[in-house]
């Protein structure tokens, strides 16, 4: 029999600067192989005095060497002060043992809410990636970035896993089941048998025999020195967040099994973590190559599980079959479930293991970071955290958990008072609801007592459980963390109703088409509640559903062209106090889509020649488009049906969009268009900056502004050439008459810009001279306009602009336009070819373009009032055939004003005063004649 | 023929087609266009030297075109420029001019050159100041600027006080010029030539010809900016990138082109400026028009939410724009 109590510890704890430890719970350990022993627990008087006794049963689970190793445990309240394990009283023998345990009262506290993003540093690893990749070229001179790549990175992937842990270790039951589920999709599949023995072993009510006893003190000295290495050097992951992230896979672990798989992710995680710290710390610390390669090649092999040779890789752990014959040189891990060799044991079933295992059928992790962490987990994350009772229930031991009896009432309203009646509610801090997101809301409850807490039920709260933050904190390995303390939850009904989804899919387009329903849809929570829906079209209404489920739909048709209002109100029968929710729908219901084709587009950038009524006409379009030029693409149409649309659309060239010109941004259905009439056709504008290139393709999208679905958008590729053309040099000289009038140089702009929009060149070789002509009083100058004078004043430009060019000209290199703003000249201007100068006297665009067409080398067209002149130039004179008025066949398109042109007559004609325009026959001569001088 | 030194009479005139006639100059040259000789059969017009005994010693007929005015009114007669050369015979003495038959013109030629007062020549700022003395008879006088290539210019001249003051910055960019004095008298001419002189240099002016200042740009509407570059004479100059830049209300356009796309997407005023720059410095602002861009129609407004119905994925910046922009 054996003897108990025959081992009493009278002890003393004081702070470290000499106040007593009073109030506080001691706790006696017997130092094991894998988890440490209970031995007693007491609390020190006033004066911080303690004392403990126990007897060898408490201990003694060994069959040799069977004195225990002794170690404390401090605590204020659930956190722990003191932890003595590195002082340990190695085979303590009977007797009376007196100790004094001073407690450091320098104790950092973590507060989980802190935490956010991934646990690893992405930047840092792909930093290490590249200089790691660097050099191992510099020593092979071969690229390893493949191989590089091949290092998986564990845990990564995980953008907010200390946000879960954070939430866990605060209570959130939501975020409990995500982080779960993530630790088991890190899915490393295999568990270190240390480990999963440990825990095992820790949760089996056995007989140990103490003949095996391990040689605890050797552990802990090389944990304590591997934690000297290791944390002297900068690391790839955060050791306080690993650490945090392992008492969070404590928390949520549902049973002993479950513990021991998420464990084992972890653990093989952290395997790889080992081998990336090494090859980190070599990397960063410009370490020898070779050394840096032996350690890329070990990590490759650990991380990569599904590498190959060359570099040893382990075998692919998805699909592995336990017990197969697997060759696995050096395989420190084995797939779940764990096989050892007999069958795996059920709880309160005899383990059956071989007792020799932990020497010789368990091949230890490296004795570095990843060993550290395995004891931290053994010794301080799991007995820690099932002490404040925060994991399954089969591991909590002596926790006096919270547990919530009742809520009152349990249908609330927001803003309402409810009361929560327990145990255990002291420290209290916070009362927990979720929103309607899954999300929690914590809120400050207005009293607190051991038994009961009322709070007033927040704006936002939603269905489900409710619970309690009671802040505890617990001392891990590396520090002490805040964690929420466990309890049993509550539950509530949030009275009023919400509509988390009202709407109709597909969106808000609808025509009338008997063919076609309207598909509405809703998801009202609670589910109990009293949900009604009702449409109203063009003033009728009808109720559709009467008590509807609270997730439903239902289908409409569109047979009536309206708008459509649906309706849903929803009352909660619970809590009618609460009130109703209500939401709507509008959609209209609209004609039919018209239908139209797209026949034809012609390109003008002033004439042009195209017929409406024959698209296919070969001459279309025959004018080429000249660069840098505003160009108008006329879209013809015709509609088939729905002739009281109107149709719009946009032009792409070139990854640029272009709206329509049309004054109004559409135009009307028309059957036969006519090109005279400006908007029936669908006009575009790619201006002057843009119109360059060839073999350019602009795409035309068309459609109804009725089509209220779009389904009927037309589309037409026309291609286009710009033409690079010499641009007419042109220099403007004002002319001041002897009584002072002179054309200002915006006036003089503004027509000389006008003229150009009716001749075949750019506008890019303008130019205008700063100065003014001033007309010499009492010379033929003077009275040039009567008395013929042009060719003197022209001359005297000429000269005055020293080009010498008077006539003929020494060489033509620009024409010069004199422009004269005398009123009543009976002689609008005069010019002569080859001369390049000419005088205007009246302010008008088509007497401009008409004469700078003559210094270019263009005659009249003659109509029977102009004589064709009996000069040298390249086209003496021309005339329209079959139009001996001089009206043109085409029609024109006057871009400045943007619209059509009709009743045109050709602009070197005497016809017409203004409304004049250079026909395709003297725009193709004069844009040659251009070419040629240019 | 034994012609005087080689040289020619050189004449510009007008002759209408009923026979009114102007001599603009009638001067001596060593050297004359070939065309100025051309002579035609039939000509209305014929040009002739008589001897001292009223022997016809050479004559020519000048090619003459009268041309037609652009107008709506009754057709005017015709007026001719002439320009003709006529080689010089060391026994002319009268120089004579004939339309269609009748004598229109008649002046006799001396037989030696005018004698050249004392020329002097000095240039103040961009002014060349040719003095002739007491010669103060301007009407004898021609003015010409003889550039290096050959060619002779005719920059504009002011007689006062006994000199002409020559208008240099008409000649800007043209590097150097010798000014030439021609005296000219009953058709015979000396001529002084001076020391090159230095031309001012030629200065960048610019010109926005695209938007007019004032005019009225339609919201949402791409259109080109255009611009043109040239001297302070009005001649063409290379549109440099860097050195000519466009700003819109003060902002630096992204494309920097003669030709530049704009994309009005914000009603009001806006100042389009044409800026020559040196080394990314303002030098100065060439040109500056202002436009206004109007707010969207009710039209735009609903043209523009129909394309974002119809294409999401086009951006309409200009739909929420144009919003706000009512």
């Amino acid at each position: 029999m054996k003897n108990d109590n025959n081992f009493v510890i009278q002890g003393t704890v004081a702070y470290s600067n000499g106040k007593p430890g009073d109030s506080l719970y001691v706790e006696v350990w017997d130092k094991d192989l894998l988890i440490p022993d209970f031995l007693g627990r007491t609390i020190t008087d006033n004066q911080g005095k303690f004392k403990i006794m126990f007897g060898e049963s408490a201990y003694n689970k060994w069959l040799f060497d069977c004195l225990p190793d002794v170690f404390f445990k401090v605590y204020r309240g659930t956190s722990i002060v003191l932890d003595s394990r590195q002082t340990t009283y190695w085979n303590l023998r009977p007797g009376i043992h007196k100790i004094e345990l001073i407690i450091n009262q320098s104790h950092d506290v973590l507060c989980p809410s802190q935490w956010h993003g991934p646990i690893i540093n992405e930047k840092l690893v792909e930093g290490f990636k590249s200089k790691l990749s660097s050099i191992l070229f510099d020593l092979n001179g071969e690229d390893y970035s493949t191989e590089v790549d091949l290092l998986r990175i564990p845990f990564s992937g995980v953008p907010n896993l200390m946000d879960l842990t954070g939430e866990v270790l605060s209570g959130n039951p939501i975020s409990e089941r995500i982080f779960r589920e993530t630790i088991h999709s890190l899915g490393y599949g295999a568990v270190p048998l240390k480990v999963a023995a440990a825990i095992w072993h820790s949760h089996q009510d056995n007989e140990c025999t103490c003949a095996k006893k391990p040689k605890g003190q050797l552990l802990a000295i090389k944990k304590e020195s591997k934690k000297q290495s290791w944390l002297g050097n900068t690391q790839i992951f955060d050791l306080n967040h690993m650490e945090a992230v392992m008492a969070a896979t404590v928390a949520v672990a549902q049973n002993t099994e479950e513990l021991i798989q998420l464990t084992g992710n972890l653990m093989l995680g952290l395997k790889g973590v080992d081998e990336l710290n090494t090859l980190f710390s070599l990397t960063i610390n410009g370490a020898n190559p070779i050394d840096i390669e032996s350690a890329f090649k070990t990590a490759v092999r650990t991380s990569a599980f599904y590498g190959f040779p060359p570099f040893d890789g382990f075998p692919p752990f998805d699909g592995f079959t336990p017990n197969d014959s697997w060759p696995l040189p050096g395989n420190e891990f084995i797939p779940w479930p764990p096989s050892f060799g007999w069958p795996f044991p059920e709880p309160g079933s005899s383990p059956g293991f071989d007792p020799n295992l932990p020497e010789f059928g368990i091949h230890e992790l490296d004795p570095s970071l990843s060993t550290h962490f395995e004891n931290c987990f053994i010794f301080n994350v799991i007995p820690g955290l099932h002490r404040l009772g925060i994991g399954f229930t089969g591991l909590i031991y002596g926790a006096d958990n919270y547990v919530i009896e009742s809520v009152e009432p349990d249908h609330a309203c927001p803003r309402e008072v409810i009361t929560i009646e327990g145990t255990n509610f002291d420290g209290t801090t916070t009362v927990n609801f979720i929103d309607r997101t899954g999300g929690s809301i914590s809120v400050a409850p207005s009293s607190v007592s051991a038994t009961r807490i009322t709070v007033v039920l927040p704006e936002n709260a939603a269905t489900g459980p409710v619970w309690l933050y009671i802040p505890v904190n617990v001392g891990l390995c590396l520090e002490t963390y805040v964690v929420a303390k466990p309890g049993v939850r509550g539950n509530i009904i949030v009275g009023r109703p919400s509509i988390t989804t009202f709407e109709v899919i597909g969106g808000e387009c609808y025509d009338r088409d008997p063919s076609r329903n309207i598909v509405l849809r809703w998801n009202v929570q609670p589910p109990g509640a009293e949900i009604e829906i009702t449409l109203d079209v063009n003033g009728t209404t009808h109720t559709l559903c009467s008590g509807c489920p609270n997730i439903g739909t239902l289908t409409q048709r569109a047979n009536v062209v309206g708008v459509y209002t649906f309706h849903i109100s929803v009352n909660n029968p619970f809590a009618e106090a609460c009130g109703s929710a209500s939401d709507t729908v509008v959609l209209e219901v609209k004609e039919v889509s018209p239908n139209f084709e797209i026949m034809g587009v012609e390109l003008t950038q002033a004439i042009q020649v195209f017929d409406a009524t024959n698209f296919e006409e070969p001459t279309n379009n025959s004018i080429d488009m000249i660069a840098n030029m505003d160009t108008v693409l006329r879209v013809y149409f015709t509609v088939t049906s729905g002739h009281t649309f109107n149709f719009t659309g946009f032009l792409e060239l070139n990854g640029t969009v272009y709206f329509p010109i049309n004054t109004r941004g559409y135009v009307p259905a028309v059957v036969t268009p006519l090109r005279q009439e400006t908007d029936h056709t669908l006009n575009f504008m790619i201006p002057a900056a843009d119109a360059n290139g060839l073999n350019q393709n602009a795409r035309i999208h068309m459609y109804s502004t009725g089509d209220h679905c779009f389904r009927l958008v037309k589309t037409w590729d026309q291609p286009i050439s710009w033409l690079e053309r010499p641009a007419l040099p042109l220099t403007i000289r004002r002319i001041r008459e002897s009584h002072g009038l002179v054309v200002s140089p915006s006036a003089a702009l503004v027509t000389v810009r006008s003229a150009f929009r009716k001749m075949p060149s750019p506008m890019t070789a303008i130019s205008l001279h700063p100065g003014v002509h001033q007309i010499r009083e009492g010379t033929t100058e003077d009275n040039f306009c009567t008395d013929g004078g042009y060719y003197q004043l022209a001359l005297s430009i000429a000269y005055e602009h020293n080009d010498n060019e008077g006539y003929p000209p020494a060489g033509h290199s620009s024409s010069w336009l004199g422009l004269y703003s005398r009123i009543g000249c009976p002689v609008n201007g005069m010019m002569a070819w080859p001369s390049t100068s000419t005088c205007i006297s009246e302010n008008r665009p088509a007497v401009v373009a008409h004469e700078i067409m003559h210094t270019v080398g263009l005659g009249h067209t003659v109509t029977g009032i102009e004589e064709c002149e009996n000069v040298a130039q390249p086209v003496a004179c021309h005339r329209l055939p079959g139009r001996s008025d001089g009206l043109l066949d085409q029609i024109p398109f006057d871009i400045d004003n943007n619209t059509t042109v009709t009743g045109a007559s050709d602009l070197q004609s005497y016809r017409d005063y203004n409304n004049k325009w250079l026909s395709p026959e003297l725009w193709v001569l004069g844009r040659d004649l251009m070419d040629t001088r240019y | 023929m034994e012609t005087k030194d080689f040289s020619f009479i050189i004449l510009e005139a007008l002759v209408s087609e009923t026979g009114a006639f102007q001599l603009l100059r009638g001067y001596e040259s060593t050297t004359a266009p070939s065309a100025f000789r051309r002579s035609e059969k039939n000509g209305d017009l014929v040009i002739s030297l008589i001897g001292s005994n009223s022997e016809v010693l050479d004559s020519l007929m000048p090619e003459i075109k009268y041309p037609k005015g652009c107008t709506t009114a009754a057709t005017r007669p015709g007026t001719a420029l002439v320009n003709a050369a006529i080689p010089l015979h060391k026994q002319a003495s009268i120089i004579r001019m004939e339309h269609k038959g009748n004598i229109i013109f008649e002046s006799k030629i001396n037989d030696v050159k005018p004698a050249l007062p004392n020329v002097q020549l000095s240039t103040k700022d961009e002014v060349a100041i040719v003095s002739v003395g007491n010669d103060t008879n301007q009407e004898k006088f021609w003015i010409g600027a003889l550039l290096k290539d050959g060619r002779m210019l005719r920059p504009a001249a002011a007689f006062k006080n006994g000199a002409f003051y020559v208008a240099l910055n008409q000649l800007a960019g043209l590097v150097e010029a010798r000014i030439v004095l021609e005296k000219t008298q009953d058709f015979r001419t000396s001529q002084f030539t001076s020391e090159p002189i230095k031309l001012p240099a030629s200065e960048i002016t610019g010109l926005i010809v695209e938007p007019l200042n004032g005019s009225k740009w339609p919201f949402g509407c791409r259109g080109s900016l255009i611009a043109t570059i040239f001297d302070n004479n009005g001649k063409r100059m290379e549109w440099k990138k860097d050195q000519i830049i466009w700003r819109i209300n003060g902002e630096k356009t992204k494309i920097n082109k003669q030709l530049t796309p704009w994309f009005a997407d914000k009603a009001g005023q806006h100042t389009i400026q044409l800026v020559l720059m040196d080394n990314e410095k303002e030098v100065k602002i060439l040109d500056e028009v202002e436009i206004k861009v109007l707010p969207p129609s009710v039209e735009q407004l609903e043209y523009f939410k129909l394309l974002k119905q119809v294409r999401p994925e086009i951006e309409v910046p200009l739909y929420e724009a144009a919003k706000t922009q009512k």
